[in-house]
């Protein structure tokens, strides 16, 4: 197949969505340009618990959602096994909750054919000591965890690797038409350089922002945008994907990933897609639910709580009694006069593959090409590297004792990992190789890691203002772990204070602006 | 177990307690955990530098003007804080280390190369105006990550005529890279002079000041960089690492040892409960059950940093031995990140004028001092004021206590 004579086809959003977008198109033989206004994966991509859904959380109340769930996490789990750590996952219910729940979710997962098994709650609870005694009924499912940049960055691998383009850090600014058809879209960096790209075709993937980019060319979305908060809880104080056994709502999923725990969410109708702050009030919600679960949560270090905002499309003509499904949409701006524009919207991160793949058909309708779709089919995964497994690290640095090597001392990133990003970086940011590699991710939050990134950095001869650098990262840093500033997270928020102020002379009034601009406050 | 004053913690005001109590003629019982946030710092003496602050500095109290009137500089006094910090430069353990004369206008380098201003510097620390125009050698240590050489002389290039980066081997190579066991294998270095005649051969030979990381030594540092100065014959000097670091825990080190020569210290008690009457606290007890009792008593256990003040997850702070008045500036609450960690710091318990503790009730506890960390309404990161407030709480309630004791 010869690219040359294929259209080229803009991707507006660089979250797993855009990515599974690109990679879709990429493997069609279509020219791909992707576009992000910051980093991959760094808007509602990575802002969730990290769950690849089994389905059976919304197999009650959207069943053939909840079978689209199953069968897209077999497949990710296939392709991209290096991002999915296989742990499994349970339904609980409690002693006091009233109604049939219990069987009808069995019966549902019955019918949507995810495999599930009720076990013995004694059982059960002799390997999970955190749970409370108070659970009755337990469901086993095939939940599994999924690390939000190991899929985007594995995808754009591939993307690259298949001669697509990516641009990031490049803001859409303008969407240009003529007779009916987008021609051309004008992009700005963030040095403010701007840049018009010549296109056949667009697809808008940009998720919680789909309202925004409509908006350039006079059209809506008409979205639901809610924050979910979660926090993130030191250990693993749970060996399964732990959710309640109940109709979804808030409050209801405990995920352990990586060296950590993620317990969430919450939900908050919200205007703005950068709306990331947590709120107090969202805190102590959070701690209420998981005491129902986990009677001495309360006594847990949790170094961080962080807020995403999730795109949920509202159908024409819904019933506001019900709620809106969360099965995705492809919405065909053809109506209001655009005859290459698509939007694809709403779904989660579990079922990103098939979004792509529906509405990368549909674009094909549009232009007249009818290439079968084949990234169920084809592995991305680097045959040398094996399943992602948190312990896996430890191994590893155990075995080769490369202890003096370790730049991040609670993540167990070594100088090599960090070599290894910043070789396929085009320029230094700290919070690129940060996200790649989880550094400063752990209980210190970057506390010891921080200025030892930059040594290291400045070894190699990169070049980057030390003082910004350090500062951005705490910043970064410091804005979801003052949230949870209790019990020792307390201690750990004061005593980076006091190395970033009182030891390193790192001036504060700086940081606020820096923390002002990661929170979008004006 | 009776004794005239029992000292709560191990930070930098309780040793300046201790040590001022003892000249007043009063002995202590020193009862921590054995972890003092002194081991976090550079071992430096910051006494107030606001950042930020548009006042030309003269010395740190030209500042003063600029606190709030809860600060506990004000519920101590220019006068009294002045006094203390004379006093504490005049103490022996300074002879000791001989910190150079104390100043207020010195600068030093911070771990990451800044500028950062402090009072005093100990026996070669690195002066940050020494440095300008001159051929610097740096030496770091292979596989030691705490000390960071390249950002030093990213900082430093900017104003010195040259800076090298050698990497040299430590001294006893079988054993791991942090700070402490390099530090230890310096203090056991049987042939200190041939290690730095290796060194020697491979230094720029113009090069006039040689920054060593500072971890050459513990006990016996003085002499490993009076020897390193010999053979090399050039100055040389120390630049900090990440804390935990050297030069905070020899002053640590000396000052335990000056005070124990008076006090008896004990290194693992943990105080949780104590028995008030009369507005007086007669005993308190440890995590071990056992019972302390003294005439008066001091609390410096670090405030939230060290744990001697805890923040619960439902906003709560509470100092759990007696319970008093805690200032709570909501910091869970705040909107902005800043204001919130402003607010974490400036936490802390509520005295009178004489370093008292109120209780909710508004009565306090007469033969009760709260000290540095503790004492809410002043934030060292911001005001560069850590060991400066420690000092002078720390003396001024030994004070305080020998008043108080002249009037029972």
């Amino acid at each position: 197949m010869n690219k040359n004579h294929m259209p080229r086809i803009i991707v507006i959003g660089g979250g797993a969505t855009g990515c599974g977008v690109a990679r879709d198109l990429s493997l069609r033989g279509y020219r791909v340009i992707l576009i992000e206004s910051g980093d991959l994966g760094s808007g509602t991509s990575s802002r969730f618990h990290g769950m690849l859904q089994s389905g059976a959380r919304y197999v009650v109340s959207d069943t053939a959602y909840a079978a689209e769930c199953y069968r897209e996490r077999k497949i990710i789990s296939k392709i991209i096994p290096e991002a999915v750590e296989e742990i499994g996952g349970v339904f609980v219910s409690l002693k006091n909750e009233e109604g049939n729940f219990p069987d009808k979710f069995f019966s549902c997962c019955v019918k949507a054919k995810i495999p599930c098994e009720e076990i013995d709650s004694e059982d059960f609870l002799r390997n999970e000591k955190e749970l409370t005694k108070d659970i009755e009924r337990v469901f086993k499912v095939p939940d599994a965890i999924i690390n939000p940049w190991k899929l985007v960055n594995a995808l754009a691998k591939d993307i690259k690797n298949l001669g697509g383009e990516i641009f990031t850090n490049h803001q859409v600014i303008s969407i240009n038409h003529k007779n009916n058809l987008v021609n051309s879209v004008e992009v700005i960096n963030k040095n403010g350089i701007k840049k018009n790209i010549h296109c056949e075709a667009v697809i808008n993937a940009s998720g919680a922002w789909s309202g925004k980019i409509a908006n350039l060319f006079d059209q809506e979305v008409s979205l639901e945008l809610t924050k979910g908060s979660i926090m993130v809880f030191s250990h693993r104080i749970v060996n399964l994907a732990i959710n309640r056994c109940r109709m979804p709502t808030s409050n209801d999923i405990m995920c352990p990933s990586g060296t950590v725990s993620l317990w969430g969410t919450t939900s908050q109708v919200v205007d703005d897609p950068n709306t990331t702050k947590v709120n107090p009030d969202e805190i102590q919600k959070l701690l209420d639910g998981a005491e129902e679960l986990f009677p001495n949560i309360r006594e847990f270090r949790s170094f961080r709580a962080w807020a995403g905002v999730r795109p949920i499309v509202k159908p024409k003509n819904h019933n506001k009694d019900l709620p809106l499904p969360r099965s995705h949409s492809v919405i065909d701006h053809h109506k209001e006069g655009f005859n290459n524009i698509l939007t694809v919207c709403g779904g989660s991160l579990t079922t990103h593959r098939s979004m792509a793949e529906d509405v990368v058909n549909q674009i094909g309708n549009k232009l007249g090409i009818n290439n079968q779709c084949e990234t169920s089919e084809i592995v991305i995964s680097d045959p040398r590297k094996s399943n992602w497994n948190s312990t896996s690290y430890f191994k590893k640095i155990e075995k080769e004792k490369n202890y003096n090597d370790l730049i991040c001392e609670c993540e167990l990133i070594t100088k090599k990992d960090i070599e290894e990003v910043v070789e396929n970086e085009d320029e230094i940011d700290f919070h690129n190789i940060r996200r790649r590699v989880r550094v400063g991710f752990g209980p210190c939050q970057g506390t010891f890691c921080n200025s030892r990134l930059a040594n290291f950095l400045a070894s190699k001869k990169y070049d980057f203002d030390t003082e910004e650098s350090i500062l951005d990262f705490w910043a970064e840093r410091l804005k979801g772990s003052i949230n949870t500033a209790y019990g020792d997270q307390a201690k750990q928020v004061l005593l980076s204070d006091y190395i970033f102020q009182e030891n390193f002379g790192l001036n504060l009034s700086s940081i606020n602006k820096k923390i002002m601009k990661l929170n979008n406050e004006k | 177990m009776k004794s005239d004053v029992i000292i709560i913690g191990s930070e930098l005001d309780a040793f300046v307690a201790s040590i001022r109590l003892n000249e007043l003629g009063f002995n202590t019982r020193i009862l921590s955990n054995g972890k003092g946030s002194l081991l976090y710092s550079l071992g430096n003496i910051k006494i107030l530098d606001l950042i930020g602050s548009n006042i030309k500095k003269t010395s740190p109290f030209s500042h003063f003007n600029k606190l709030n009137l809860n600060h506990p500089y004000n519920t101590i006094g220019k006068e009294n804080v002045k006094k203390s910090i004379d006093w504490f430069f005049g103490l022996d353990v300074f002879n000791r280390l001989k910190f150079n004369q104390y100043d207020y206008n010195i600068n030093t380098l911070s771990p990451i190369g800044l500028k950062i201003s402090c009072v005093g510097l100990y026996y070669k620390q690195v002066n940050y105006d020494d440095l300008e125009n001159q051929e610097i050698s740096i030496i770091e240590f292979e596989n030691y990550k705490d000390f960071h050489s390249e950002l030093i002389a990213k900082s430093i290039i900017k104003f010195a005529k040259s800076i090298e980066i050698i990497k040299a081997k430590q001294p006893d190579i079988s054993k791991n890279s942090d700070s402490s066991s390099l530090a230890i294998s310096f203090d056991n270095l049987e042939n200190p002079e041939n290690y730095f005649n290796n060194l020697k051969r491979r230094l720029n030979k113009n090069s006039s000041i040689v920054i060593f990381p500072a971890v050459m030594g513990l006990n016996k540092y003085i002499k490993v960089i009076q020897t390193a100065e010999k053979i090399l014959n050039k100055r040389c000097v120390e630049a900090p690492t990440l804390p935990p670091s050297i030069p905070a825990i020899r002053l640590n080190l000396d000052l335990e040892k000056e005070i124990i020569q008076h006090n008896s210290l004990h290194k693992n008690s943990i105080i949780s409960k104590a028995k008030i009457e009369n507005q007086k606290c007669l005993f308190v007890k440890d995590n071990f059950d056992r019972t302390f009792s003294a005439n008066t008593f001091v609390v410096s256990n670090g405030g939230i940093l060290m744990g001697g003040i805890k923040v619960y997850s439902n906003g709560d702070i509470k100092e759990k031995i007696f319970n008093p008045k805690i200032q709570n500036n909501s910091h869970l609450l705040k909107e902005k990140t800043s204001l919130s960690l402003n607010a974490l710091q400036t936490s802390g318990v509520v005295t009178n004028k004489k370093l008292n503790p109120f209780l909710d009730n508004d009565t306090i506890i007469k033969n009760v001092f709260y000290t540095g960390r503790n004492l809410a309404n002043w934030n060292p990161s911001t005001e560069f004021s850590g060991e400066g407030v420690s000092i002078a709480s720390g003396w001024y309630s030994a004070n305080n206590i020998a008043e108080y004791m002249g009037n029972i």
